[in-house]
């Protein structure tokens, strides 16, 4: 006698916000047509700040701006008849709202630290932007943001994953963001991101819908199986690969070729030798740019548009490989 | 790491002791304050468990985290010395503000001589995922490593996590925690909003007037009981659940009867299938602001009915001030050792009781009992409400 089937996590929605693409096919167009190295960052228009009314926007800096702008396509449809702690929203950032924290932070270590205003405080803690978004659309279960650096997103997607097959969440609006903010760009070049040979900095924000009943839109149904994440301690490329061989054995697929691997981060071309066999391999760097805390969102995006593009049951594994993290995501069309 | 002492039994000594960590604040000049003090650890030093160069390249709270996770692995009979790479060991760590004294010095020097001036080690140092890649170099940890940076409940959330992905198969054991370091940043913005306290906090008293910005690191080292078991270890308790849950109400305010937090701990208990009359004791998240301790307050006794005036209930904050992202760690831990050596901590600064928190709060001296199931709440800007259950070793 068999039991119930067991929960699954399909994707039931996206938005992507990147300066080359706004949906999931132009991001796999945009990935597959490297621009030129050494150009400067890829940023969005400022965000449309009209789509979400006047409640709540004081104080708000830039990728928190372009998270709730995101976020206003993909929460509302869920609202309709489930109920509000069944929908959590858990993201990746590298940076968070870091325009709001250096702001206030450059008050607060001024000669006259009482001058800053105690209305920016409230964005200086790195879950502000999700704070935020929880309260404008009335959400009450759980929430939750990560921010482990390129693989930041790939932590949400495992979160959100568990969660909804788990029956913890029946919706997890999961993702990455990351704004380039004038600091988060110097960081990014400091910290060796912004190679003059390498893929450009960008800004882009992300968001899936993990639902545990596929979408009633026609098309393919494209559910995550697996998140893996692995860390490499001594630094250097190559954790994706243990992340790779987890996520596989997880999702079932053995050594099975999948029939994309498409890998972003500073270390992408690493994560596609070391992923176990695949019939076409994507190094997306040099198309979308890097995306920091959106990386591993905007490497399962390209991969579902790729997906959808050529239908019928497909596998694909999305890689994200950079600062001694890696991470693999295991998508298939079943 | 706290204020009142590192390493296991110096800090459960010194909590059951009634001693407070606060003292006047010497990471960086208050005089401009109404307010002098906080929770510091003094005379930290990281070149134990870092190499000088290590250190350098750290800022103090991944340095502090570090300290914790050695502690940890060390007072779990475990090597913490830096070892061969180990991909079952993975590493979930929890923070407010991640390495905040770093963006502070950024800052300065930006205010000086703008964005340029900013020293490029600054720029490194300061991403919060660089606190648990710290932790998993040092000890050579391969699995996951994640941070969580879900303010003041995150040290809650890291263990609850770490908790999942050992039940989920990710990794064999976790170093799961929270850290922050002492902030002028903090400082600064919870004395904008009235939410200090000048010279103590009183956790529930009547006479409270809010918290005290602190420091600390507290990591726990998850395994499976029969892998713990198996090679000799004496686990102090079962993690059965992590309850989270949103109020949606304000950024920096709770709501005011504590939906939220109520929400979390049910939610707690639904996931472990345990009635709330099973609950012997709660270590509240307890800042000693006026809101939040009568907005917990009203939320335990929704969740435990009549029975909610009789629950043991303490909180460290009164010792320790709030250390942010390693509160909830900090208490998760004194919850763990609760619950293995049952004793309750007394809650320093307790002393006239509140009609509007009716709560059974330990104070005065440690409490004895059997402590079965311990829920340790812990909620944070954002209105990220989380709770922590707690279990005796079955």
């Amino acid at each position: 006698m068999s039991g119930p089937a067991p929960r699954r996590a399909w994707i039931a929605g996206r938005a992507v916000a990147h300066p080359r693409a706004l949906t999931a096919e132009a991001l796999l167009d945009a990935a597959r047509a490297p621009i030129p190295a050494g150009g400067g960052p890829l940023r969005l228009p400022a965000p449309d700040l009209s789509v979400l009314g006047e409640r709540g926007l004081r104080h708000i800096d830039r990728a928190t701006a372009l998270l709730l702008v995101a976020l206003e396509g993909l929460v509302p449809p869920l609202l309709a008849g489930v109920p509000r702690d069944r929908i959590g929203l858990v993201f990746g950032t590298a940076a968070g709202g870091l325009g709001s924290i250096v702001g206030f932070a450059r008050d607060a270590v001024s000669p006259d630290p009482l001058a800053s205003n105690p209305g920016q405080f409230q964005g200086t803690v790195l879950n502000a932007p999700l704070g935020r978004a929880m309260i404008r659309h009335g959400l009450v279960g759980p929430t939750a943001t990560f921010s482990t650096g390129v693989t930041a997103a790939a932590d949400a997607l495992a979160y959100a994953l568990d969660a909804v097959e788990s029956g913890r969440l029946d919706h997890a609006v999961t993702g990455g963001f990351d704004g380039l903010e004038d600091a988060a760009i110097a960081g990014a070049e400091a910290a060796g991101l912004a190679r003059a040979d390498g893929p450009p900095l960008a800004e882009a924000v992300v968001g899936l819908v993990l639902s545990a009943t596929p979408s009633p839109a026609p098309g393919p149904r494209i559910r995550i199986a697996a998140v893996g994440t692995a860390c490499s301690p001594r630094g250097g490329p190559g954790a994706s690969a243990r992340a790779a061989a987890w996520a596989r054995r997880r999702a079932g697929w053995g050594t099975t070729p999948v029939d994309l691997a498409v890998a972003l981060g500073p270390d992408a071309a690493a994560a596609l030798e070391g992923c176990g066999p695949a019939r076409e391999h994507l190094e997306a760097g040099m198309g979308l740019g890097e995306a920091l805390g959106a990386d591993a969102a905007l490497a399962v995006l390209v991969a579902v548009g790729w997906l959808e593009r050529r239908g019928g049951p497909s596998r694909s594994v999305a890689l994200v490989d950079g600062c001694g993290l890696g991470a693999a995501i295991a998508l298939e069309i079943a | 790491m706290s204020s009142i002492g590192s390493g296991r039994e110096p800090f459960w000594r010194a909590l059951l002791q009634g001693r407070s960590g606060i003292s006047e604040v010497a990471a960086f000049d208050t005089s401009a304050f109404r307010t002098h003090r906080g929770g510091e650890i003094r005379g930290f030093s990281p070149l134990p468990w870092l190499s000088e160069a290590e250190a350098a390249s750290m800022g103090r709270g991944g340095q502090l985290a570090v300290a914790a996770a050695g502690l940890a692995l060390a007072d779990a009979g475990l090597p913490s010395g830096p070892g061969a790479e180990d991909s079952d060991t993975g590493v979930c760590i929890g923070t407010t503000m991640g390495e905040i004294q770093v963006m502070e010095e950024a800052a300065r020097r930006w205010n000086e001589g703008g964005l340029a001036a900013v020293r490029p080690e600054d720029f490194r140092r300061y991403p919060s995922g660089t606190i648990g890649r710290g932790i998993a170099a040092r000890f050579g940890c391969a699995g996951p490593v994640s941070v969580v940076p879900t303010a003041c409940a995150a040290g809650n959330y890291a263990i609850g996590i770490g908790a999942d992905w050992i039940r989920g198969g990710r990794a064999v054991r976790v170093l799961a925690g929270g850290v922050d370091p002492m902030s002028l940043l903090a400082f600064a913005g919870f004395l904008g909003l009235r939410s200090m306290a000048s010279e103590r906090v009183r956790p529930f008293d009547r006479e409270r007037r809010g918290m005290m910005v602190a420091e600390g690191a507290g990591v726990v080292v998850l395994e499976p009981l029969e892998a713990a078991l198996a090679r000799g270890a004496t686990p102090y308790a079962e993690v059965l659940a992590l309850g989270l849950a949103c109020d949606a109400h304000h950024m920096t305010q709770p709501h005011p009867e504590g939906a939220g937090a109520a929400a979390a701990m049910r939610q707690a208990l639904d996931l472990a299938a345990c009635d709330p009359g099973a609950v012997d004791h709660v270590s509240a998240h307890g800042t000693g602001t006026p809101a939040n301790d009568r907005a917990e307050s009203a939320a335990i006794l929704s969740v435990f009915g009549e029975r909610g005036p009789r629950v043991p209930v303490t909180s460290l904050k009164g010792a320790l001030g709030h250390t942010m992202g390693a509160a909830s760690a900090l208490e998760a831990i004194a919850a763990c050792l609760t619950v293995a050596d049952g004793l309750v901590p007394p809650t320093v600064g307790y002393e006239v009781p509140d009609p509007d928190c009716p709560l059974d709060v330990v104070c005065g001296e440690p409490r004895p009992g059997l402590y079965r199931r311990v829920l340790s709440n812990a909620f944070a800007f954002g209105g990220h409400d989380s709770a922590l259950l707690l279990g005796a070793v079955a």
